[in-house]
């Protein structure tokens, strides 16, 4: 047969899809460009003259979604069988490695004079773009299925991890950000056994550690997916914590890596990191936004367990505490009652001696006084979680007489602390809510205490900067490490109420609220293994203040 | 722990009549105690904590009944029920608890007490129960 002249052949290389011709001995009379590159050759000339069979050989034939395609659905045999206008999608993998492409193949037969010089002509459509837009979005909606499952959100991060494998990439790791641990491995999946017990083994010796700065903690600092498409050996050793470590991670096998944050409402809670180790499958920037957005959704789900967990927990909390603050009322009742009995007694004998009468009278006004602290307390507490406005009581009060009373009722709770106060000369006098100023250190003084179990001295220095009051409590204890330290002021991570220390009721998030109310901050500053400092400023004045004429 | 006596001029302590001993670590529901008490003819003792009352059992003065606060430092309410309970000599000595707790009914079978008395009380339930118990 002649060659196809000359335009023919140019509209042809003009299409997009790959175009081929064969004949009945299964050679190729004729292909495009598309089709040879399809083919992974350059020109068409490197496929002209060459088996069919030869070229199909190079790939194995897959179905669109599953296992091996039956050969004889290939459209070309089809039509050379008869059929009119056969059609197939087809996944064609390279044996040679490399990712997956799709092909939307039809064919067509022009009849020859004689059947020998049948041709058919045989289009190959590349879909796969199309395909992988579907698998993601396939698998974005399994994993939020799995994710809306009200299952405990461990064993949730757990399925979508192995979800993600290895249809997104060879295994993948999702770490949590939890209170007082810090960073911690919820979820490893990989894609055969041996690889997974490695990767846990490595994750377990190894953990992310927050003052090693890892890739995990970098990318969480600067909020934005990490996106490493080829992974040199140097990036590899600056990961490695060690020798032992580096060795297990060329063992694990890291050609490309992307790290994501676990994202919601504005929040890091973690972060999900997706790497293949398989020559040839890089992650390109397409990859990157799946796997951000699988980090949303994990991370919207995770958001959603814990306002879950809060709001119960919150709830449990504030029963307890009314439990016990109504239990504690009963006493001081009890001999407001008792007094006012005993003087009608004794008013009704004719035996009232005055004295004991101003006595009994002087009792019930101080327990009364008590039970309406309590009263505020209870209060205080309720207010503070509901956002309503809380009015303030201000007076003029030197700083360092809250401070030391605080430190007088902590003292007898704390053993083997040793509380020293050094007030600067001159020393801050200013406008503030003397009840509620106290109950603000009764906690801060309260979790220094708490935060070195080892006993040690806690420094509290009172000073003043400008108009602005400062308190800093300095611990000698374990410290907070650098994840959780916006963590602890979050009203959920208020943390167990002991009943001893006064102030129930009062978590940092309380602090940090009733503290701004009067125009000031809580900072927390801490070295993990050192101790931490919590600094408190207040201006010494707050807004409104001088027009109350105080 | 000093035994509180009854302050008042006009009603002088009546070693003769029965005798009850007030367990509880607040100080003025005590003295309410004493005087109420003692003022109607009883022989009244107090103790701020379990072991202040067992000193005063120890001695020889056995109370015919025990008012018990129950959430006392040192040795509480729960810790003196049960020492009484396991010893002889005051297996005839009635408790009537005295506490705040909204499942004082709970706490008073627990410990096998034989009244309860929920704060604040009134003085004159309390007299009640020591007419009522203490027929020694």
């Amino acid at each position: 047969m002649n060659p196809l002249d000359g335009r023919l052949a140019a509209i042809f290389d003009s299409v997009a899809d790959g175009v081929t011709v064969l004949d009945r001995t299964g050679h190729v009379r004729f292909a495009n460009d598309t089709a040879a590159h399809l083919l992974g050759r350059r020109r068409a000339n490197e496929v002209i003259g060459l088996a069919g069979a030869q070229l199909m050989a190079e790939y194995e034939l897959l179905e669109s979604e599953g296992g091996a395609l039956d050969p004889n659905l290939m459209p070309t045999r089809r039509a050379f069988a008869g059929e009119a206008d056969p059609e197939q999608v087809v996944r064609f993998r390279r044996r040679s490695g490399g990712d997956d492409h799709w092909s939307l193949v039809r064919a067509r037969l022009l009849a020859g004079e004689r059947s020998e010089d049948d041709l058919v002509v045989t289009a190959f459509q590349d879909i796969t773009s199309l395909k992988r837009s579907e698998a993601r979005l396939r698998l974005l909606a399994e994993a939020s299925a799995i994710l809306a499952e009200p299952v405990d959100y461990p064993q949730a991060l757990q399925r979508v991890a192995d979800l993600a494998v290895p249809g997104i990439a060879d295994w993948c790791v999702v770490d949590v950000l939890e209170w007082t641990r810090g960073v911690t491995r919820a979820a490893i999946a990989h894609a055969d056994r041996d690889g997974l017990a490695l990767a846990r083994e490595v994750w377990q010796r190894w953990p992310a550690d927050a003052s090693r700065h890892g890739a995990v903690h970098e990318m969480l600092a600067r909020r934005t997916p990490t996106h490493v498409p080829e992974v040199t050996e140097e990036i590899l050793r600056a990961a490695a914590q060690d020798p032992e470590h580096l060795a297990a991670l060329q063992q694990l096998g890291m050609r490309s890596v992307v790290i994501v944050p676990l994202e919601a409402r504005g929040e890091m809670l973690g972060a999900l990191t997706a790497v293949q180790s398989t020559p040839g499958r890089r992650f390109e920037p397409a990859d990157v936004e799946l796997v951000a957005e699988l980090g949303r959704r994990i991370g919207a789900a995770i958001d959603v367990a814990r306002l879950v967990w809060e709001t119960q927990e919150n709830a449990r909390l504030r029963d307890e505490f009314i439990a016990v603050a109504s239990h504690d009322m009963r006493t001081p009742l009890a001999a407001v009652r008792g007094y006012a009995q005993l003087a009608q007694r004794h008013l009704d004998r004719g035996e009232l001696d005055t004295e004991a009468l101003g006595r009994w009278l002087r009792d019930i006004d101080a327990s009364v006084d008590r039970l309406t602290d309590l009263v505020s307390e209870l209060l205080d507490a309720t207010l503070v979680r509901a956002e309503g406005a809380v009015p303030l009581q201000l007076s003029r009060i030197p700083m360092s007489d809250v401070v030391r009373e605080a430190v007088e009722r902590l003292e007898p709770l704390s053993d083997g602390h040793r509380f020293v106060v050094a007030v600067a000369d001159p020393e801050p006098v200013g406008v503030w809510d003397a009840a509620r100023l106290g109950r603000v250190l009764d906690n801060i003084l309260g979790n220094a205490v708490k935060y070195s179990p080892d006993g040690g001295e806690v420094r509290i220095r009172v000073g003043q900067d400008d108009d602005t009051a400062i308190v800093a409590v300095a611990d000698t204890g374990i410290g907070i490490a650098p994840g959780d330290r916006e963590l602890i002021f979050n009203p959920m991570f208020r943390g167990k109420n002991t009943g001893s220390v006064a102030g129930t009721g009062l978590g940092l998030a309380g602090s940090r609220r009733l503290v701004g109310l009067m125009g000031g901050s809580i900072t927390v500053a801490s070295r993990l293994g050192e101790g931490s400092t919590f600094t408190v400023r207040l201006p010494l004045a707050p807004p409104g203040a001088e027009t109350a004429g105080i | 722990m000093q035994t509180a006596q009854p302050q008042h001029p006009a009603t002088p302590p009546h070693s003769d009549g029965p005798r009850v001993l007030v367990v509880d670590d607040d100080d003025a529901l005590r003295e309410i105690y004493v005087d109420a008490l003692g003022g109607s003819g009883y022989d009244v003792r107090g103790a701020a904590d379990g072991a202040a009352a067992l000193r005063v059992m120890e001695s020889g003065w056995q109370p015919c009944v025990i008012f018990l606060d129950l959430r006392m430092p040192g040795m509480d309410g729960w810790e003196l029920a049960r020492r009484i309970r396991s010893d002889a000599r005051w297996r005839h000595v009635r408790i009537v608890v005295v506490a705040a707790h909204f499942r004082i009914d709970r706490e008073a079978a627990e410990i096998g007490a034989s009244a309860w008395l929920q704060k604040p009380f009134d003085l004159g339930r309390l007299e009640q129960h020591a007419r009522r118990l203490c027929d020694c």
